[in-house]
């Protein structure tokens, strides 16, 4: 990747933090998407960051910066994410996810969060971040795929797949072994 | 514009509203103020060797001095970055391709032996194993007299990779017949694809191949791709 600082589009440390703060709500969907939870998303965020101010050479001058922190976040998370489960692998031999989400009964809030949760968890990565840059912040379907750097009938297909497959997982029915894995 | 009524969007929303990211804006303004008063990095000049010597490069450029103003504070996460080689994954010089191939590289060097599959039979006799059902597509590799393979993670039914430090879900070790070299194939959705790039000094070469809906890499050491063409849907 070309590096020249002296590009009229190149990245700056000044011209980072600026780009930084008027995505960071996006960025931190994307950390909480990959990790399925947000418990972690600051701390990975703010370690994504870190890594992109590092690297500032590597940015191309002019495109799209979002796009570029977003696939920083994302690994950051990824990496983020395998420790944890590593973790809780040598910890527990129990911690698998279980995919077997209850009987369907959206009365309590909280309870309806936690299959929510663990709903989500059934998604891929990909269609989880879709989802939420979607519900969450209401970014039309451009604004994500440049974010994710995927098309934008990509990322509605993965909105409108992801939220029959959660509507079926939690309001619906319940659902079968096949469902959770389409 | 979604409906407020719908039970799934607004549990949603309630589980991921982004907090208040004020204090984390501060920061890393703070720390790309004090990273323009340090020197600005050559990292994509420098020479070859600088694929090995990451986690020293680090400390030289201008984060480190940024590095400070965050260390004082969620210490245990933002110190992951700082360190490197005990987790290469996360060493910041390079972008995530080169971390992705990286990781691909130190696997094949490590020689990490991953448990043999009882190789679910899809052309068996009922009850289908999930792996073959049409549902759940994977690439399959074709038996092969020229590939045997030694280990495998990340495909349905069998063990997942989440115990490696790999880019990919699903890996594939096979071995050149009788006694060749090894090889690696790793599998991943095609919007997942990581672009892996190898480093300079690895020795080893790298092959691609889309196959529907998934994106294939192949690790060799060899000058051509063998096992590649033996996927399929």
């Amino acid at each position: 990747m070309p590096a020249d600082p002296n590009h009229p589009g190149s990245l700056t440390p000044a011209v980072f933090a600026d780009s930084f703060r008027h995505c960071t709500p996006a960025l931190w969907c994307i950390a909480a998407a990959v990790l399925g939870e947000r418990t972690h998303a600051e701390d990975v965020l703010q370690e994504a960051a870190m890594t992109g101010l590092s690297k500032l050479g590597a940015f191309v001058p002019n495109s799209n910066f979002a796009a570029w922190m977003g696939q920083i976040v994302r690994f950051t998370a990824l990496n983020h994410r395998r420790k944890l489960q590593r973790r809780a692998q040598s910890e527990t031999a129990s911690a698998a996810p279980d995919l077997g989400i209850p009987a369907p009964a959206p009365s309590s809030g909280a309870d309806f969060d936690a299959r929510t949760t663990a709903a989500l968890g059934t998604l891929t990565e990909i269609a989880r971040a879709c989802l939420l840059l979607k519900t969450v912040l209401e970014l039309d379907y451009g604004e994500i795929a440049q974010t994710l750097e995927i098309p934008a009938g990509t990322a509605m297909s993965h909105v409108h797949r992801a939220r029959a497959h959660m509507r079926a997982l939690l309001v619906d029915d319940v659902p079968t072994k096949q469902e959770q894995h389409a | 514009m979604s409906d407020e009524r719908d039970p799934v969007d607004a549990s949603l929303r309630r589980l991921f509203a982004p907090p208040d990211l004020g204090g984390l804006q501060a920061k890393i303004a703070a720390a790309a103020a004090a990273a323009a008063l340090a020197p600005v990095e050559p990292q994509r000049e420098a020479s070859p060797r600088r694929r090995r010597v990451w986690g020293t490069t680090i400390a030289a450029t201008a984060a480190a001095a940024a590095a400070a103003l965050l260390l004082s504070t969620r210490v245990q996460h933002s110190a992951a970055v700082f360190e490197p080689a005990a987790d290469p994954i996360v060493a910041p010089v390079f972008g995530p391709r080169e971390q992705a191939g990286a990781q691909l590289a130190r696997f094949y060097v490590s020689g990490t032996a991953l448990a043999r599959l009882d190789d679910a039979d899809c052309l068996g006799a009922p009850p289908i194993p999930e792996a073959c059902d049409g549902s759940a597509p994977e690439p399959r590799l074709a038996p092969s007299d020229a590939l045997e393979v030694i280990g495998e993670c990340g495909a349905l039914g069998g063990p997942t990779c989440d115990g490696y430090d790999l880019p990919a879900a699903r890996l594939v070790q096979l071995r050149v017949r009788p006694q060749g070299p090894r090889l690696l194939v790793c599998v991943e959705p095609r919007d997942a694809d990581p672009r892996p790039l190898l480093p300079d000094d690895s020795g080893l070469q790298l092959f691609r191949r889309e196959l529907g809906a998934f994106i294939l890499y192949e690790v060799t050491p060899l000058s051509d791709s063998l096992a590649l063409e033996l996927f399929s849907l």
